[in-house]
């Protein structure tokens, strides 16, 4: 079954806006959820000269993804990452992370995700674990990495596996008919639609 | 394909053959071209070449949730998807429900299915190798297992006629571990893989890189029904072009354009029935896998080509007072000796250079490096015997490079949507040695729906197997650096027998009945209408890809067959 689409005016309204992301309805995160995901999204692949990660409906894309394939324990790493997260932003900007900007959560989201490779090595390797081996000091900032980390694969699955992205952005060619190993790339341009 | 399930009980066939697979597909056209009445025995249901491929022109966004499992649908493929590609939603349907086909492991042994009309002849790997005559006489001449009654001579015109009818593209090397064949054009390499390549050419005297052969039409080639291969790398979801070999795509049609083929879906078949005042097998029960209805079919001949465990279990279970242990298993040998590849052992590296040279086409092959080991005094090993070749290949990186990262914004997109660096892979699948203790038994106390015995696997590697890993972990790193790649890191996955795909060896052929399970044309030592010609007849595993040696023995076997038949030699 086709990812639903949206008509392009919600398109753009969903690329253009920065208070109410709930334009749709989702199966399974509740409104502050919804409106969390959707600005981290956007700023994780945001539109420019090409589709961002709103055009092709990434949010909705992990809303069914978090319902539907998610494991009852990966359902629960990304309801306790999202929730901690929003306390943070809280404690932050002193108001509830469901009133919050595309610019305070690209700042927010930045200040975990801007590490040195070494602290990153860190995170990913404690992310290894299980929520019970983790000192009970780090385990807010545990899941808020399982929360983001989740939010940020996902999203390059959704956008790079979406079907305007695959036919209209990569290189689509559904029947090559042939093989040639080893062409300029410039007569091709963009990484080929797997 | 019309699906006939009016096999008749009262009727006395020429020939059964059980399993429509790739030996059984084989089996069926041969006899059927040969002008023999023949019923084929499918336990599944049928799969019609192209119109039943539902994933066939399905991209990653026109499935539900991207192409993934739910926890629901993964809980029922549990030991499939310890392959970690099979049960993805482009191909699950092709591999069997672990739950209502239960088996279980006194030893772990991944072992993927696929019980429908075609068998794994719809998602094989495609790559075809011969098998050279330093395999034929290895057991011989390093003692372990027992001799093959056959040589490269007796199957290489059978090699022939296989290769020319499926369509297999490969280049020709000149090597004798592993024989030139009837090829169409080869696919071409990539810049990179042609790095690789100059550099054993080079610098490694006993080594060279070539391209796959892979049994998928190239050039100009077509075959009855069929188009050349379309590069979509799509094979697993079934090619509506035709451009691999299938049963489906191929030797069903062929056997069914005679006029001669009853199929008939759905049938469990269970037991082959002996007389013993004939000295033969008289038929083969049956049971309606749905209605789960008993029947026994009669024929002249019956070949066994059901794939390697069930062919076994079957024939475990037809026990008689002559056969107390199993049909035919006089020597004890019925059920040991399993084999497999063992693989999931290489390196990878990065290649530094070429970043302004790309691919057109998604090919659906890889390099191969033939064995280079122990092929003569100049390659002797001390520590292991046999040896290994490496399958592999070289691409561009794609958007999933940045997935284990923090990186995001608009460069992050920018970048992602550009091919990455060139990445090139090896991994080495080298030859199982036939160990008696590694067996399958049947276990009475655990039935599955239809009231049969479950199998019980006891496998594993040995010290051998062990040995000749570091040594495969060890040569694609040195291959790899000679060539300039950067960041070569080798690996070891850890490989469970089964996670090949190319089960072996439980009735092997061999020169003595005492010792052996089969003769030199796989007909049963003891019950001569009875012929084995999937990868249960296997003697020594070698290290290539197997499939292309099942069709060959079993085209010679349904050869031999037909004329005793014709002769009147049997009955």
């Amino acid at each position: 079954m086709a990812e639903p689409r949206a008509p392009p005016v919600l398109l753009s309204l969903l690329a253009s806006s920065t208070a109410n992301a709930a334009t749709w309805k989702a199966e399974s995160f509740s409104t502050e959820v919804q409106h969390v995901v959707t600005h981290l999204v956007d700023v994780i692949l945001p539109a420019s000269a090409t589709p961002g990660a709103l055009d092709v409906n990434v949010p909705q894309f992990i809303d069914k993804l978090y319902g539907n394939i998610f494991s009852t324990a990966e359902q629960q790493y990304f309801s306790a990452g999202a929730t901690a997260f929003a306390n943070r932003f809280k404690q932050v900007f002193q108001q509830p992370a469901s009133d919050g900007t595309r610019d305070q959560f690209a700042q927010l989201l930045g200040g975990y995700f801007n590490l040195s490779t070494q602290g990153q090595d860190r995170i990913f390797e404690q992310q290894n674990n299980d929520l019970a081996e983790i000192d009970p000091e780090e385990r807010d900032v545990y899941l808020i990495y399982k929360f983001l980390l989740a939010v940020r694969q996902n999203t390059l699955r959704g956008y790079f596996n979406s079907e305007k992205v695959g036919k209209e952005v990569l290189n689509y060619d559904p029947v090559p008919g042939r093989y040639d190993g080893c062409v300029p790339l410039a007569d091709i341009g963009n990484a080929w639609t797997l | 394909m019309a699906t006939s399930n009016s096999a008749d009980p009262a009727t006395l066939y020429d020939a059964i053959v059980i399993g429509t697979g790739i030996s059984g597909g084989w089996a069926a056209k041969e006899l059927c071209e040969q002008g023999l009445k023949t019923l084929v025995l499918e336990r599944g249901p049928m799969v019609k070449h192209i119109e039943d491929y539902p994933t066939a022109t399905k991209q990653r966004w026109d499935l539900e949730f991207g192409g993934r499992n739910t926890p629901a649908e993964a809980a029922r493929q549990h030991k499939q998807a310890r392959t970690g590609y099979v049960t993805s939603p482009f191909s699950k349907h092709w591999f069997v429900d672990d739950i209502k086909h239960p088996y279980s492991e006194t030893k772990r042994f991944d072992w993927i299915r696929g019980y429908h009309v075609g068998g794994r002849s719809l998602t094989w790997g495609r790559q075809s190798y011969r098998w050279g005559d330093v395999d034929f006489t290895a057991n011989k001449n390093d003692g372990h297992g027992v001799d093959w009654p056959i040589r490269y001579e007796d199957i290489a015109p059978w090699y022939d006629k296989v290769e020319e009818y499926i369509g297999v593209s490969g280049e020709k090397l000149g090597l004798p571990q592993l024989p030139d064949g009837k090829f169409c054009p080869p696919m071409e390499l990539n810049c990179v893989e042609r790095e690789l390549q100059k550099t054993l050419a080079d610098d490694f005297a006993d080594r060279v890189l070539t391209i796959g052969r892979v049994a998928n039409i190239t050039g100009e080639n077509t075959r009855p029904g069929r188009s050349p291969c379309q590069f979509r790398n799509k094979c697993m979801a079934g090619c509506p072009f035709g451009g691999y070999f299938s049963s489906n795509s191929s030797t069903l049609p062929a056997a069914e354009r005679t006029g001669n083929m009853t199929l008939r879906i759905n049938s469990v078949a269970h037991q082959i029935v002996y007389d013993e005042s004939k000295g033969i097998a008289t038929g083969v029960k049956v049971i309606d896998a749905q209605t789960k209805e008993n029947f026994t079919y009669r024929a002249r001949i019956i070949f066994c080509c059901a794939s390697t465990m069930p062919t076994t279990s079957i024939l475990m279970q037809s026990k008689s007072e002559r056969f107390p242990n199993g049909l035919g298993n006089d020597s004890g040998e019925l059920g040991h000796n399993v084999m497999d590849h063992h693989f999931r052992t290489g390196a990878a590296g990065i290649f530094d250079g070429h970043n302004d040279k790309y691919y057109r086409g998604r090919r659906p092959n890889g390099i191969y490096i033939p064995r280079f080991r122990n092929l003569n005094d100049e390659t002797r090993q001390n520590n292991f015997v046999r040896g290994y070749g490496y399958q592999g290949g070289a691409s561009r990186t794609n958007w999933t490079r940045a997935i284990r990262e923090m990186s995001f914004g608009e460069q992050l997109k920018e970048e992602l949507l550009k091919p990455g660096p060139w990445r090139m892979g090896l991994t080495a699948f080298g030859e199982l040695l036939p160990y008696h203790a590694n067996k399958i038994t049947l276990d009475y106390d655990k039935l599955d729906e239809w009231g049969l015995p479950i199998i019980d696997f006891d496998v594993e590697y040995k010290e051998n197997e062990l040995e000749m890993r570091k040594d495969m972990q060890a040569q694609a790193i040195v291959m790899l650096s000679a060539a300039g790649f950067k960041d070569v890191r080798g690996y070891d996955q850890g490989s469970y027998p089964g996670l090949g795909i190319h089960e072996m060896g439980t009735a092997r052929m061999g020169r003595d009945p005492k010792t052996s399970v089969l003769n030199a044309h796989n007909q049963s030592h003891a019950v001569p209408n009875v012929y084995v010609t999937d990868g249960s007849c296997m003697t020594s595993a070698a290290c290539q890809n197997p499939s292309l040696t099942y069709m060959a023995i079993t085209a010679r076997a349904a050869d031999h067959a037909a004329k005793r038949l014709a002769q009147g030699e049997i009955s």
